[in-house]
């Protein structure tokens, strides 16, 4: 082909422009360490990019929705246990009252002393975490019970609330306080009630309820116990499923930095290269050896 | 019949010759370095010979033509890439500065402000009594309808612009137009005259390539020497000293200017050229895009207010408006949407993420809105709305893609047209070094013959006179 001027020019700046490019492109996924600067730079990337960072905000969601969750359970199964104490306590003051040495007077005392159980056992049923009462259902804003001479009365509804802690993943975060705590003071009442009456005949059977709540107050911290365990064991899947996403994240977005400066340095060299050889155009022709 | 006289005549015609091919090859120096011009050549013929004594004697070489360089197919080659090159770059221009909208990687954007709406339900859903949490929903409603219409006004922003350079385009057409029907006559009228005619194609040349960055042309040179322009559809744009110029006015029917010529739209019959890409983005891309936002918005809007309307707030009540309904401009029409939407819940307490008839504490529908984020709403209930905007962001991306690499296939091949056109069109300086050491050397040559000549001429007049 017969090369002219013009065409080594056009060619050297083509050139050039196409290194400068490829230049800037490589310094800037060095300086960034994204190789997804533009979403033409890979749209099916930049694409996915999006559904990964959905999915990595609904994590962090799950993550507060757990520890949210875990906290109020937590706080569930304190009382809870504080409970079973206090049922024990009861029943033991109970079990003494039953004893036939024990006179009119003495049943009284104790059931004075049951009543003050009573009292500790009303302060758990309301107990208020975060401004809000634990076991009143959906009814947070008001105490659970409320009570009227010896009768506990549930002031709360049966709402349990559930909270995503997980894609396919949801606890119960709360316990509401009829199951749990109305048979207890139910059993309270009519124990107090045969003592107070000296009725040794109804003692035994308050006595077999008092205990029966028992059975009941530690099936709700199993279930208690279910659901913690479930919050637990969502935050390893969490952390798993988070650095899946990372890693894959990683994966079509990360730029290899070793490669781009790699990269950066050919370019450089190919640029220097053609820029010499460019500044050589025209340089020399026929009119330099005309006398 | 010869004589010295006559040979003198002979080397005169040659100095002549040498020294006119001189001046066309300084010409073509001094034009190496300008855009279009196609080298020019001198072609020498004999002179007719004349017969003497029965043998034929040649009187001396005379200057045939000066032609050019100019290839016709490859002008075309160009041209037709010139026009395609023209609508990559301006729509990978502009396509470049809606990606940069979409572009998130900062961690603010669509995606991030629609699952931080979601989500803020799923926090309500820990302590729905929470004014602060309640807060928090309408803040982040707000935000996500901020960017919602952010996004729509600034691609609509862009969408203007090409109008702005749509308007430009046209007048730049015209303007190109009528330097070349002056061209045109100027052509007819330097036929047979002293001017150089090859110039004005050279010039005539260079301002089609201009145009055909501008716009899709297909042109012919008639026999009169002028050339016609039409666009590839047959809108006539130039015929011999005659300008159909083009106009681009606001249409009756849209919000966007319409090409015009002759008083007809002639808008979807541009092709290529800038303005092709201008049109195709404005109309195209970016209607598209503001469509997907609308769609999205009016799906946000409706089944939020739907699902926050079967709760009840704090005070029990069944829930209201979320969002200040759309009201379409047309029915079934989402036009507008992603403009539009705004939070109407003002009072935190008025948020409905209760199931109905349960007390403040209840959750229930604050996480049936939150799951809405993962329900089918879009595109014939087969995408979500993250699933959507990533369908969004893909097609802004590749859209992008496809114009730049059109841009880079086409600046590659017009470099080798282009390179090949002026291989045999171009000015190379030691062609014309070594023309010039031809010419000179026969100008020498001739100017000894006259010398020679004289010196005959003196010796015959010495012997004359003796």
């Amino acid at each position: 082909m017969r090369v002219t001027e013009s065409i080594s020019y056009r060619n050297l700046i083509a050139n050039v422009s196409t290194l400068n490019e490829r230049l800037e492109q490589a310094s800037q996924q060095v300086s960034s360490g994204s190789k997804l600067l533009n979403l033409h730079d890979g749209p099916a990337e930049s694409a996915e990019m999006r559904l990964l960072e959905a999915q990595l905000s609904d994590i962090d969601q799950y993550q507060t929705n757990a520890d949210n969750g875990g906290f109020f359970l937590q706080a569930a199964d304190s009382a809870l246990s504080s409970l079973n104490d206090l049922v024990t306590a009861v029943f033991t003051r109970g079990s003494a009252a039953a004893s036939s040495y024990n006179d009119a007077q003495a049943r009284s005392t104790l059931a004075s002393e049951i009543r003050s159980l009573r009292d500790q056992i009303l302060g758990l049923a309301n107990a208020e975490v975060r401004g809000r009462y634990l076991f009143a259902g959906s009814r947070v804003t008001s105490p659970a019970f409320i009570l009227s001479g010896d009768t506990a009365t549930y002031q709360g509804d049966e709402e349990v609330n559930t909270v995503k802690i997980g894609d396919w993943l949801q606890v119960r975060q709360n316990l509401t306080g009829s199951g749990v705590f109305s048979p207890v003071f139910d059993a309270i009442e009519a124990l107090v009630a045969a003592l107070d009456g000296n009725d040794s005949a109804a003692i035994q059977p308050a006595l077999g309820q008092v205990s029966e709540t028992l059975a009941t107050v530690s099936q709700a911290r199993a279930r208690l116990g279910v659901d913690l365990a479930k919050v637990q064991d969502s935050e390893i899947a969490r952390l798993n499923q988070q650095l899946n996403i990372q890693t894959r994240k990683s994966h079509i977005g990360d730029a290899d930095i070793a490669e781009a400066i790699t990269r950066v340095g050919q370019v450089q060299t190919a640029l220097e290269a053609t820029l010499t050889v460019g500044s050589r155009i025209g340089q020399r022709n026929l009119f330099d050896y005309l006398g | 019949m010869s004589s010295l006289f006559a040979s003198l005549g002979i080397a005169r015609e040659a100095l002549q010759a040498q020294q006119y091919a001189l001046d066309v090859t300084q010409n073509n120096i001094a034009n190496v370095n300008t855009a279009g011009y196609s080298r020019q050549r001198v072609t020498m013929s004999p002179g007719d010979p004349w017969v003497h004594i029965g043998y034929q004697v040649g009187i001396g070489v005379k200057i045939e033509s000066v032609d050019s360089f100019r290839s016709r197919f490859f002008d075309h080659r160009v041209n037709d890439e010139l026009q395609k090159q023209g609508e990559f770059a301006a729509s990978s221009a502009t396509l470049q500065q809606v990606e940069a909208l979409f572009n998130e990687a900062g961690g603010a954007g669509l995606q991030a402000s629609i699952s931080a709406f979601f989500n803020s339900f799923s926090s309500l859903a820990n302590a729905p009594e929470d004014i602060s949490l309640r807060q928090q929903v309408i803040a982040r409603g707000e935000q996500m309808g901020d960017q919602f219409r952010q996004l729509y006004e600034q691609l609509q922003a862009v969408q203007s612009q090409q109008d702005l350079a749509i308007a430009d385009t046209v007048g730049q057409i015209n303007y190109i137009a009528q330097r070349i029907a002056r061209l045109n006559v100027e052509v007819q009228a330097a036929r047979g005259s002293d001017t150089n005619i090859l110039t004005l194609f050279d010039q005539r040349q260079q301002l089609l390539d201009q145009l055909a960055g501008l716009t899709d042309i297909s042109y012919f040179e008639t026999e009169s020497g002028s050339v016609t322009v039409q666009s590839r559809q047959g809108t006539l744009l130039v015929a011999g000293d005659a300008v159909h110029a083009w106009e681009a006015s606001q249409s009756p029917a849209g919000p966007f200017l319409e090409v015009y010529a002759e008083g007809s739209v002639i808008t979807s019959s541009i092709q290529s050229g800038k303005l092709a890409g201008l049109l195709k983005v404005r109309d195209g891309g970016i209607s598209a895009y503001l469509t997907a936002l609308d769609e999205m918005a009016v799906a946000i809007v409706a089944r939020v207010n739907q699902q926050h309307a079967l709760g009840a707030d704090l005070d029990g009540a069944a829930g209201g408006e979320f969002f200040i309904p759309f009201s379409p401009p047309a029915p079934g029409s989402s036009q507008g949407a992603a403009r539009s939407m705004m939070v109407a819940v003002t009072d935190p307490s008025k948020i409905a993420a209760a199931s109905p008839g349960a007390g403040p504490g209840s959750n229930a529908n604050a996480n049936l809105i939150a799951e809405i984020q993962n329900e089918p709403l879009l595109s014939g209930n087969s995408t979500n709305l993250i699933q959507s905007c990533g369908n969004l962001v893909f097609r802004i991306g590749l859209d992008t893609q496809v114009a730049l690499d059109g841009v880079e296939t086409q600046k590659y091949l017009l470099t080798q047209l282009q390179n090949q056109r002026d291989a045999e069109m171009g000015v190379s300086l030691d062609d014309e070094a070594v023309n010039i050491m031809k010419y000179q050397k026969a100008y020498e040559a001739n100017a000894r013959v006259i010398n020679l000549i004289d010196s005959l001429t003196e010796d015959l007049l010495r012997l004359l006179g003796g």
